[in-house]
């Protein structure tokens, strides 16, 4: 079986030194076999249309490089322990995202590296700030004084430093091993241990799955070194590993390298800032902000309940609808969870049952004449509709990184044309589509207000960062980005409302 | 609180100065009811020089306006700062009084309506 493979990998290799045409895997012949470990963003199963399908940033590489060096691959789900115990017998041809140590030369062939791993140190955000260590030794030096659980996965890697840190005797860290960086995060989460070790992109994207719980690296790396696709020595031909770093390059050189590299990195560094507490409330607020207008108009104009859901619904969810439709993604967002619907229900709920209630006491109760003579005062200081506007420009702001970052994970391409258009169409798409229904003629979101422009500009700004930036330098910057992009659609938004800019005229 | 009263025909007219709140509403009340008592049946207050009202002043007016309901009298407010048009409107008792903008006007209304 496997010397099929390499003979078939040998023609291969002469083809293309010799400059002719490369044939095609020769069918019934068998495709490499490698053994890959659920680790998101480099590895896992991602769904769509119902089906579950095998994806992730080293996935995709090592798909473009046999792609491009015409090597037939298959992957099989054996967990790290068996993807290197596979590698080792000789009963698997490849293993994905290996640091090239001592040991493992003695039963490993390594392709030329296709990334970089960085392992840090994640922590709760406040720990971040509590432990002060600027270098590796001062760190295990504050973890040992500080009597530290800290997490790690069963046979990984964590450089030499680490290794002498954890051996030596005496140690007064508490060091636990598990099978996954999904547990150690779980143990963090639940108070089980104190910390954990994980690639930088690993535990940020764990991080930004749940906005329940959030971590944080610390700022000193633990261990930084390039990864390597590993083949077995006992299985594979050198020839096929030096075909497949020629794929690797043509990979490099074709582009498609940096648009896998794009597509997995950014949404991880992205959702680590979408993922967190304050963003999530500020995404709710949006939400029931742009909810509100919708009460706030059905009530105006005398719709009924089921109007005022409709009205309410399409601001909040609509446009999030339309761009999941738009670039295909699936299942639509909001479908995934109930919770923007129900803020939706809520909202009209509560629109409902204040306004019952004001009917009935307007009128007739005397405190409702302190009342509206407090409102009354209150409007002086400051309008009613310019605290709505304010909320509702966080929304904006809020759902313009979600369009942005939604257009990134998606792989929409290019992004400086689908990010700007998702970052508008979620933020601004679902009021215009609701003022379609009401049929208004005026749509300000069409004719006067600068809405879905402010949305459309920052959106594209924040895309060409996204485009541009080497996302592997610094994940903060990827933070201080959607900062800068929040912060410039809330004060632009603020700015068109103070001084009352309207939009250019056609 | 300084209440002047004055008769234009058979409309009693009663300026209330200052604030309508509970330090003062009694005077008011007083001033309201010895003219209802004294036969007045058709009242207009004029609010132009009342500062602010709170809602044991609007307690005197409904109860005034419910005393003189029986008798077939009214009672009008006119000269009320924006700020109390809009209390009124936004509170709803702005349909338990016939509001109006000028006093002027209050008059002719509340004689004519009368007529």
């Amino acid at each position: 079986m496997k010397r099929i493979a390499v003979a078939l990998a040998a023609l291969i290799a002469s083809g293309w030194s010799s400059g002719v045409a490369l044939p095609q895997p020769a069918p019934g012949t068998h495709p490499l076999e490698i053994g890959w470990d659920a680790r998101d963003p480099y590895q896992f199963l991602d769904r769509a249309g119902g089906q579950e399908f095998l994806t992730g940033l080293d996935i995709e590489i090592v798909r473009a490089a046999a792609r491009h060096s015409n090597l037939a691959i298959s992957f099989e789900s054996v967990g790290w322990a068996g993807a290197l115990e596979g590698v080792r017998s000789g009963s698997r041809d490849a293993a994905l995202g290996v640091f090239r140590l001592p040991d493992r030369e003695t039963y490993g062939l390594f392709s030329d590296p296709y990334r970089v791993e960085q392992d840090s140190l994640f922590l709760r955000p406040d720990d971040v700030r509590d432990l002060q260590a600027r270098s590796l030794p001062e760190l295990f030096d504050e973890l040992a004084r500080r009597r530290f659980r800290l997490g790690v996965v069963e046979g990984y890697y964590y450089g030499p430093e680490f290794a002498a840190f954890a051996g030596a005797p005496g140690s007064a860290v508490l060091v636990s091993a598990v099978a996954s960086d999904s547990e150690n995060f779980a143990r963090l989460a639940d108070g089980s241990i104190d910390g954990f070790l994980a690639d930088r992109l690993v535990g940020l994207r764990l991080s930004g799955l749940t906005a329940r719980f959030s971590v944080r690296p610390h700022p000193v790396v633990v261990y930084t070194a390039p990864v390597h696709v590993m083949f077995s020595r006992a299985a594979t031909d050198p020839r096929i590993v030096e075909q497949f770093n020629r794929g690797l390059a043509t990979a490099r050189t074709s582009g498609d390298y940096d648009r896998i590299v794009r597509r997995f990195t950014g949404p991880v560094l992205i959702s680590a800032v979408t993922g967190t507490r304050w963003f999530f409330t500020l995404d709710v607020i949006g939400t029931i902000a742009f909810a509100i207008s919708g009460v706030l108009i059905a009530r105006k104009e005398g719709y009924s309940v089921f109007g005022a859901v409709v009205l309410a619904a399409l601001p909040a969810v609509g446009g999030g609808i339309v761009r999941d439709l738009l670039i295909g993604r699936r299942p639509i967002g909001v479908v995934r969870g109930p919770l923007y619907l129900l803020l939706v229900l809520a909202t009209v709920a509560v629109g409902f049952v204040v306004y019952f209630a004001l009917d009935r006491a307007r009128g007739r109760f005397l405190f409702m004449f302190d009342l509206s003579s407090w409102i009354v005062r209150m409007s002086r200081v400051v309008l009613p509709r310019d605290v709505f506007e304010l909320f509702d420009a966080l929304g904006l702001a809020a759902f313009t990184v979600t369009g942005v970052a939604i257009a990134s994970s998606a792989g929409a391409e290019p992004l400086l044309l689908w990010g700007p258009i998702c970052g508008a169409l979620t933020g601004a798409g679902g009021g215009i589509l609701r003022d379609v229904i009401r049929a208004d003629a005026q749509n300000p979101a069409l004719k006067t207000s600068l809405y879905a422009e402010i949305a459309l500009v920052w959106a594209f700004l924040m895309s060409i960062f996204l485009q541009f930036q080497d996302l592997s330098s610094d994940p903060d910057h990827v933070r201080i980005a959607i900062l800068a992009t929040m912060t410039g659609v809330f004060v632009t938004r603020t700015v068109v409302i103070a001084k009352k800019l309207a939009s250019p005229r056609f | 609180m300084e209440v002047h009263e004055s008769a234009v025909g058979d409309v009693r007219v009663l300026a209330p100065r200052g604030s309508l709140d509970s330090t003062t509403v009694r005077a008011f009340d007083r001033a309201l009811n010895d003219t209802i008592d004294r036969g007045a049946r058709l009242i207009l207050i004029d609010g132009n020089g009342l500062e602010m009202m709170t809602s044991v002043g609007l307690r005197v007016l409904l109860t005034a306006a419910k005393r003189l309901q029986p008798m077939g009298g009214r009672l009008a407010l006119c000269g009320l700062s924006a700020h109390l048009v809009n209390v009124f409107a936004l509170s709803g008792f702005d349909k338990m009084f016939a509001i109006y903008r000028a006093c002027d006007e209050g008059l002719a209304a509340i004689r004519g309506e009368r007529g």
